[in-house]
């Protein structure tokens, strides 16, 4: 069963750059599947990044973002170790957290 | 989400009456995207478009004063084969950015997404949006000032609705 939530991170420059991905279906509500039903709505309305439990990026995304959402960003201010959690919550209430160590 | 099934005929419908003004907006900008990206146009289907909405209200309406800059950069592909996942990376050297916009102007909703940056984070942000055909995508950093943007044409092959 895939991890939910993939963090990847890689020290360069005095900076760290991330990389999450947040496996979602991100369905918009207006695909129809095989029998021409309309696929209902699931899509990721929030993530937060926090790293030592500040938070550090406040992601607001929607029906445009695309299935499995891939995030990346870098932080200035990281120190090695530090600990690097994601949450997101999507439009059925259901969330996920996972968090990593960052390089 | 059964309210979906009424997506059809908006205004002949009963129920989307008792549908809260802003749900029936959405409800149309979502049927607009299906068919636009489905590449169905013309004057049959102009009642369901939804009010069109300018860019600029759009951008303005996230800050006053928004200004087109060089000082944002927007970095999209040339030429997008599968609109359904459109990598874009926006970043600025601009300072003290408290957040960084992604839009596109031939989606329903002008905002793709949005990220509240805090001290720490550089102020750039990639991520994969979805497209519903060809047009601008729009890149923006937000701060005391205001909004700065900048935009490129995104040559869409196929849409990204379906």
């Amino acid at each position: 069963m895939a991890k939910p939530i993939r963090i990847r991170s890689r020290r360069r420059d005095g900076g760290v750059d991330v990389m999450v991905l947040m496996l979602h279906p991100m369905e918009s509500g207006l695909r129809k599947d095989a029998n021409g039903r309309q696929i209902p709505p699931h899509y990721i309305v929030a993530a937060t990044v926090t790293v030592d439990d500040r938070v550090v990026l406040d992601a607001e995304l929607g029906i445009a973002v695309s299935r499995d959402p891939l995030l990346q960003f870098r932080l200035e201010d990281a120190p090695v170790g530090a600990l690097i959690r994601v949450h997101w919550r999507d439009n059925h209430g259901e969330q996920q957290q996972a968090e990593a160590r960052l390089a | 989400m059964s309210a979906v099934s009424t997506f059809a005929v908006p205004h002949a419908s009963r129920r989307a009456c008792a549908i809260a003004p802003e749900r029936r907006l959405f409800m149309q900008s979502a049927a607009w995207l299906a068919l636009a990206g489905c590449g169905l146009e013309g004057p049959a289907f102009a009642e369901m478009l939804p009010p069109a909405y300018s860019m600029d209200d759009a951008l303005a309406a996230i800050a006053k004063p928004a200004r087109e800059s060089e000082h944002v950069q927007l970095r999209l592909p040339e030429r997008i084969e599968d609109g359904a996942m459109v990598p874009v990376t926006v970043t600025t050297d601009l300072t003290d950015v408290d957040a960084l916009y992604v839009l596109a102007d031939m989606n329903p909703m002008p905002i793709a997404a949005q990220f509240r940056l805090s001290a720490g984070m550089a102020p750039r942000i990639a991520v994969r949006i979805k497209l519903a055909g060809s047009g601008r995508v729009y890149g923006a950093a937000l701060r005391g000032d205001g909004l700065h943007w900048t935009a490129k044409a995104a040559d869409v092959v196929v849409g990204g609705c379906s």
